[in-house]
């Protein structure tokens, strides 16, 4: 397979828009749209991001399209946030249905730079908030919009706020709400009487599916284009092609299509379709509903080329989510197992394997690293499973019965993650002197909170280190002789097992 | 096959090296950053990551651990050297950074050893082992909550010597401040006067 960076014969077609304005580094060069996938996409759409492993995509906002030097393109994506990614902030506010939240302020969480093929396709989000800057959205877009948002969540505050800001990430608010076009009035009622002649020589196939990848598949003789072989392809070889359809099945899109039919003949039809990016907060025949089926194409798209190491890139921002972020979601979701009583030296691909083995579930395990507080006797790992049903069905089997593993100990698993301290940053040891009087002394402490020093066996503070220290000490032994009695006790048990 | 086993071990070695190389610090302040912990090891050499801890499994507040990689393990020996010799601080003080070498156990992503297999039974309710197995659970338990207890008790002393320590720093301070307010007062020199001392210095 051609890897990603081939432009138009490449597997995944990619050309650029128009160019945007110059900036000074004239290296790197902007634009304002461009088409990948035989997608069109232009500033400020929003879009997917895929995860790989996740069951749901990240959605954003693009902000800014460039490429390097090096010839690696690049998105800013300003990020959408699910009620599920800040439930704990929620306070109080319940998140009406499709309800997200974008971000705002400034912080960790706001925006990122990504790979540009990152993207996995577009989503159609609708601003729902009166403000007057935002062009009222028609009700049909409404209700065809994969998500709306009305509200934006604040990354600094950690607050969801109803009043738009200004701007949001040096971006005027009025850019990232929808656009002018969405005021189109709704549809006319009498759609069941139009179209009907103008779909006469249109193949039937051509009226189900409401999404418009499918849609690629015809053009205006009604021949399959290129483009879909590719954008299924990656799916070609497991499913038959009526699976696909199947899969995109018809909602009531393409009433809408149809009526636009009339108005432009099914040739234009095709090309706007294809092109027209402008449209798409509102167009119905935009992925609404075959959301999923996008993702799920994306991901086969993803799989399938994963021996080219070009698309390897495309999704490795991901690997930079903390996994107590991940660990915290997988837990909300019911997919987290704790496990624990494992060998502290076993690697998480092999307990991963272990459990594939003995449970023939899949699961994606990290252990605990073993440091200061933990007990080196006892091996930790968070285990995500794929889905709620998987995680119960594997804690429920080494209920019943006892995994025992080479080392002979059982296995203990139990559902969701340990309570853990609200953070409250305690720490105990480091002074602090207040007074505004001793200027000297206050300078010193300065100084120590940003930087680091030895300290001299002439100072109080030596003195008072030594005292912690002495602790230190106190402790270590105190937990050498705790785990040396555990380990005895272990060694007794273990040696009742029958011999074998 | 062989290529895969060759490819396991290979990996195994650098991570090995990786490990000899890495310094755990603990009793680390939660304001500590990377680029504080960075710049306070710099002076050992230079510092390839920083890499903190997360605590996901633990009921308490503890301080935040972090795996620092040195340039190489020479340099972390040093690391470790320095801080059993002086009691190094970091963001604050009284209380010092512990430096601790690095053990493969404590990287969350460490590779498996190479030719080690994990072999596995299922044990039921029939089978004697069961009863064994449950004992041994049960003793995993009770070590849990022993440890758990060890960390409170071990925090609670902590925060006990941090209270005693301020409140000896802050009346050392009071001490101060009133020996300073005496003299900018002209009290003590009054004082001197009609005790008849001389308190000048140069005498």
């Amino acid at each position: 397979m051609p890897p990603l960076d081939e432009h138009e014969n490449g597997d995944l077609q990619f050309h650029w828009g128009k160019r945007g304005a110059s900036n000074l580094k004239k290296d790197v060069h902007f634009y304002e749209s461009f088409t990948y996938d035989k997608e069109s996409y232009s500033l400020y759409d929003n879009v997917y991001l895929f995860k790989q492993g996740a069951d749901e995509p990240y959605i954003g906002k693009i902000l800014k399209i460039w490429e390097l030097p090096d010839r690696k393109r690049r998105v800013k994506i300003l990020w959408f946030f699910r009620p599920s990614d800040v439930h704990a902030f929620l306070d109080g506010h319940t998140p009406s249905e499709k309800e997200i939240f974008l971000a705002s302020g400034e912080g960790v969480g706001l925006s990122n730079v990504n790979p540009l093929e990152a993207i996995a396709g577009k989503c159609c989000v609708i601003c729902t908030s009166e403000d007057v800057r935002n062009p009222k959205p028609s009700s049909i877009a409404k209700e065809k919009a994969d998500f709306i948002f009305s509200r934006i969540f604040d990354v600094g505050s950690c607050k969801i706020l109803e009043a738009l800001p200004e701007a949001i990430a040096g971006v005027e608010v009025r850019l990232l709400l929808n656009r002018a076009e969405d005021q189109i009035s709704d549809l006319p009622p009498n759609f069941e009487a139009v179209g009907t002649g103008a779909f006469d020589e249109i193949p039937v196939k051509k009226l189900r599916p409401s999404n418009s990848l499918v849609e690629f598949s015809l053009d205006s003789q009604g021949k399959p284009l290129s483009g879909t072989k590719k954008l299924i392809n990656g799916s070609d070889e497991e499913l038959p092609d009526n699976e696909i359809y199947k899969r995109l099945l018809p909602r009531d899109g393409y009433v809408k299509q149809a009526n636009d039919d009339s108005k432009d003949g099914p040739s234009i039809r095709k090309v706007k379709l294809i092109s027209d990016e402008e449209n798409s907060d509102n167009d119905l025949v935009q992925e609404s509903k075959g959301s999923s089926a996008v993702v799920e194409l994306a991901e086969e798209k993803f799989l399938s080329q994963q021996p080219t190491s070009s698309a390897s890139h495309r999704y490795k921002w991901f690997a930079d989510m903390p996994w107590k972020t991940r660990v915290e979601k997988a837990d909300k979701q019911g997919k987290l197992v704790f496990l624990y009583n494992l060998d502290p030296l076993y690697s998480s691909s092999e307990i991963e394997e272990t459990l594939h083995t003995a449970l023939q579930v899949d699961c994606i395990v990290k252990v605990i690293p073993q440091v200061s507080f933990h007990n080196l006797h006892y091996g930790q790992a968070y285990a995500i499973f794929k889905s709620q049903s998987e995680a119960v069905r594997a804690v429920q089997e080494m209920d019943k019965k006892r995994l025992i593993l080479s080392d002979g100990r059982p296995v203990c698993a139990k559902l969701g993650m340990l309570e853990l301290p609200r953070n409250t940053n305690k720490f105990s040891g480091h002074l602090k002197i207040d007074r505004s009087r001793i200027q000297t002394l206050r300078l010193e402490h300065k100084k120590a909170l940003s930087t680091s020093h030895c300290s001299q066996p002439n100072t109080i503070e030596y003195e008072m280190a030594l005292d912690w220290l002495l602790l230190q000490e106190k402790y270590r032994r105190s937990w050498k002789r705790l785990l040396k009695n555990q380990g005895d006790q272990m060694k007794t048990f273990m040696s009742r097992y029958k011999p074998k | 096959m062989s290529n895969t086993s060759e490819e396991a071990k290979k990996k195994y070695a650098d991570f090995e090296e990786k490990v000899k190389r890495t310094v755990l610090l603990d009793n680390l302040s939660p304001e500590v950053t990377s680029a504080v912990v960075k710049t306070a090891l710099e002076q050992f050499g230079s510092v390839l990551s920083v890499e903190f801890i997360p605590n996901l499994t633990i009921p308490f507040d503890i301080p935040q651990s972090a795996l620092v990689e040195m340039a190489d393990a020479e340099k972390a020996s040093k690391v470790i050297k320095t801080m059993k010799e002086f009691p190094f601080m970091i963001s604050g003080m009284p209380r010092p950074v512990r430096a601790l070498v690095a053990k493969p156990e404590m990287f969350a992503d460490r590779p498996p050893l190479p030719g080690r297999k994990i072999n596995f039974c299922w044990v039921d309710r029939s089978d004697p082992d069961f009863e064994v197995a449950d004992k041994l659970k049960m003793l995993c338990g009770k070590h849990t909550k022993e440890n758990l207890a060890l960390i409170q008790l071990q925090l609670e002393e902590e925060e006990k010597l941090a209270q005693q320590q301020d409140d000896m720093i802050q009346s050392n301070y009071k001490k101060h401040e009133m020996i300073e307010l005496l003299l900018q007062d002209g009290i003590v020199a009054k004082l001197a006067n009609h005790y008849g001392i001389n308190l000048s210095e140069d005498c």
